[in-house]
């Protein structure tokens, strides 16, 4: 990876008379992630107390369904103006942002009111609306959130129609497609960038048993038909078929052979994962989020993806499917193979002096 | 700065790049990772993996405490596996990855060792016991392996003794125990964790290189950071008294962190931080006195907007910090 400078990268562009004239100004810089992350917790405190002025104020509001919808979508239609209107304006930007968030937690109310007997209907709708949200909204924190809540609620919706286990899967579909179409995709950034995080997060969240990932399984309620039955098997298999999809696009764009010697190396890599990932649950999306992050050159996701990795060796200490001495087996077996790969990988295809400290 | 990548995507989406040409400039400027940068990632990747992997295993192993197998072959067992990594170690040396990750499985597996001796012996140890006597018999290892991971793995070995300690602690005192246990507890996790943070610093000043990594002491510093917010809110919402400890302390921590992280090390992930942390201490603060006694929709509001007004400061603040050090 090239760390050219701005002057350099843009040089080098005209140089090739891609570019034309000179390098533009920095056009409303970018924050951080850091930054964002204090503003987005700071907006969701703020929209917790607008909630609470709302339901001190207007109780009427918090007691009817209706009354809840109506005044979601009008505050969410404020905030929606307010983020339109204002976009250069950090304060303003920031009130739309706590706004926001307060009127979709009364639109969800407002659903969770209206269908509270069917389980199935209101994630599903929530679902809808949180996407619909995460679409709609011109701000990079409130679509973070919103597609967060958007694939969580697809997952609840799957699992209260006894589809248990597919929702990951269709997740991972999701996340590598967002990232790894983000040059096609370009024009649509500032939806793609904010919902692959949210994805990266709902990932993170999912099997890997972070935050409160556990209580999912008890909230489960088996189903019968086919699809019901054989969903954690699909939805493994689904994230295990991206893995190996991203490194043969990764592959193709490197201009790689998959009959080369790094090509073979690669896929061998990758069915070894694989294997590993069918009998150890999280590994796998830990790995997409890490390959993915790296493609894109993304430091975020790549932290996200190493904190994936630690959450899956925690969570596989307390799965309930398997033995200790089972698991103890699978793990020393799965470092000695990722030890030996390392070692055959130095063998097969020397080092061409780049990257990184000398190794034996 | 933007990651050369994010660059091009950026001039392309504001038309000063075609998009048909965003592969070829990609291309051009070798802002995509190369062959040699997911070799050395690939291999990095295998090495931690399998590294860790091995010596969870092992510690899986012990915990599932086989009985088929006898006491002699699982201390056989472990401490071959420790002479092995001791050895790679060894050989490898401390200046390459392999050898820092095959002292980091050595460290994971005097644990299993100690786990070990307890469930044979039934020394009857508590579990901090554990935990303290791991932290001290890997402390010369830690010193001689100048490793900012496992410095870090090494205070949260002491952090976890620490917490498993005061666990045991309030059952002499019953229920006001639970709740002076948990402030001093909170107190002697900020102490350590403070003190460890400002010697890392000093440290990373002097120009130790091995301490300089910036993402191991961000960890120390939310930690430090947490614990003194989580003290400061803890004081404000006391029920039964305003003690002036918690907040003297917020005060001076938050001068410091400001004078340091603003002017010496400059570091905006500190500051951001420092931000949120005054958010929520305000917020607390703002809470008990317009809400505790006679919450009303006017005191829900007037702290809605406050926060709003806060954290959009704050990051203007930062904003303007982060264009200034662009500069």
């Amino acid at each position: 990876m090239t760390s050219l400078s701005r002057q350099a990268l843009w040089q080098r562009l005209q140089d090739a008379g891609l570019v034309q004239g000179d390098i533009p100004a920095v056009e409303g810089s970018e924050s951080p992630w850091y930054v964002r992350v204090m503003l987005g917790v700071a907006g969701w405190i703020g929209s917790l107390f607008l909630l609470g002025f709302v339901g001190a104020g207007f109780a009427f509001v918090m007691e009817n369904a209706v009354a809840a919808l109506v005044a979601g979508a009008l505050v969410s239609g404020g905030a929606y103006a307010l983020f339109n209107r204002h976009q250069d304006s950090d304060f303003f930007t920031q009130v739309g942002l706590a706004v926001g968030l307060a009127g979709q937690m009364m639109l969800l109310f407002g659903f969770f009111e209206l269908f509270e007997d069917n389980e199935r209907l209101v994630y599903g709708v929530t679902f809808v609306i949180e996407a619909l949200l995460a679409f709609v909204m011109p701000n990079f924190i409130y679509r973070v959130l919103a597609s967060l809540a958007a694939a969580l609620s697809l997952s609840f919706a799957m699992h209260s129609a006894g589809i248990y286990g597919l929702s990951s899967g269709v997740i991972a579909v999701g996340f590598a497609l967002v990232w790894m179409q983000d040059v096609r995709w370009v024009r649509f950034n500032e939806i793609c960038r904010p919902v692959g995080y949210g994805l990266a997060l709902s990932l993170l969240y999912y099997k890997t048993g972070i935050f409160w990932g556990r209580w999912i399984w008890w909230s489960r309620s088996a189903g019968k038909n086919w699809l019901s039955i054989n969903a954690p098997w699909l939805g493994k298999a689904l994230i295990l078929m991206i893995l190996l999809v991203v490194v043969v696009v990764l592959l193709k764009r490197m201009r790689i052979a998959l009959n080369s010697r790094s090509g073979i190396a690669a896929l061998a890599a990758t069915g070894l994962a694989m294997a590993a990932s069918w009998v150890a649950p999280g590994l796998g999306q830990a790995l997409l989020i890490l390959i993915v992050g790296f493609a894109v050159s993304n430091r975020v996701l790549v932290g996200l993806g190493l904190l994936a990795s630690g959450a899956f060796l925690s969570n596989y200490y307390y799965l309930m499917q398997t033995t200790l001495l089972e698991k103890s087996l699978l793990l020393i077996g799965l470092g000695a193979l990722c030890l030996l790969a390392r070692l055959l990988v130095r063998l097969w295809l020397p080092p061409d002096g780049a990257g990184g400290p000398a190794d034996a | 700065m933007l990651s050369p990548r994010k660059q091009i995507l950026q001039w392309s989406k504001q038309g000063h790049l075609n998009e048909a040409a965003l592969p070829k400039s990609l291309d051009l400027t070798d802002a995509d990772p190369s062959p040699s940068d997911w070799r050395h990632f690939i291999d990095c990747l295998m090495l931690w993996f399998g590294s860790i992997f091995m010596a969870a295993g092992v510690i899986f192993f012990f915990a599932y405490n086989w009985q088929e197998m006898s006491r002699f072959a699982k201390f056989g067992l472990v401490e071959f596996c420790i002479a092995v990594t001791v050895l790679l170690c060894w050989k490898l040396g401390l200046d390459r990855p392999s050898g820092k990750a095959a002292l980091f499985a050595a460290n994971l597996l005097i644990g299993a060792l100690l786990a070990l001796v307890g469930q044979t012996y039934q020394t009857g140890a508590d579990p901090w016991q554990l935990f303290a006597t791991w932290a001290a018999m890997i402390i010369p290892w830690v010193v001689i392996g100048r490793f900012g991971a496992l410095l870090l793995f090494w205070v949260g070995l002491v952090n976890l003794s620490l917490l498993l300690y005061f666990q045991n602690f309030p059952r002499f005192f019953g229920v006001f125990g639970v709740l002076f246990g948990t402030e001093t507890l909170l107190w002697t996790f900020f102490i350590f964790n403070t003190t460890v943070l400002c010697l890392w610093e000093i440290a990373a000043t002097l120009r130790v290189e091995w301490l300089g990594e910036r993402w191991s002491l961000r960890v120390m510093s939310v930690a430090s950071g947490s614990l003194i917010t989580i003290l400061a809110v803890w004081a404000i919402l006391d029920f039964r008294e305003f003690g002036i400890a918690g907040p003297t302390c917020y005060l001076i921590w938050l001068t410091v962190a400001y004078v340091v992280y603003r002017h010496k090390v400059k570091d905006l992930f500190v500051l951001a931080g420092g931000v949120l942390s005054v958010i929520i201490v305000a917020t607390a603060w703002m809470g008990k006195w317009m809400l505790f006694d006679h919450g009303s929709a006017g005191g829900f509001l007037t702290i809605g907007v406050a926060v709003i007004g806060l954290s959009a400061a704050g990051g203007m603040w930062l904003k303007s910090i982060a264009l200034e050090e662009k500069s």
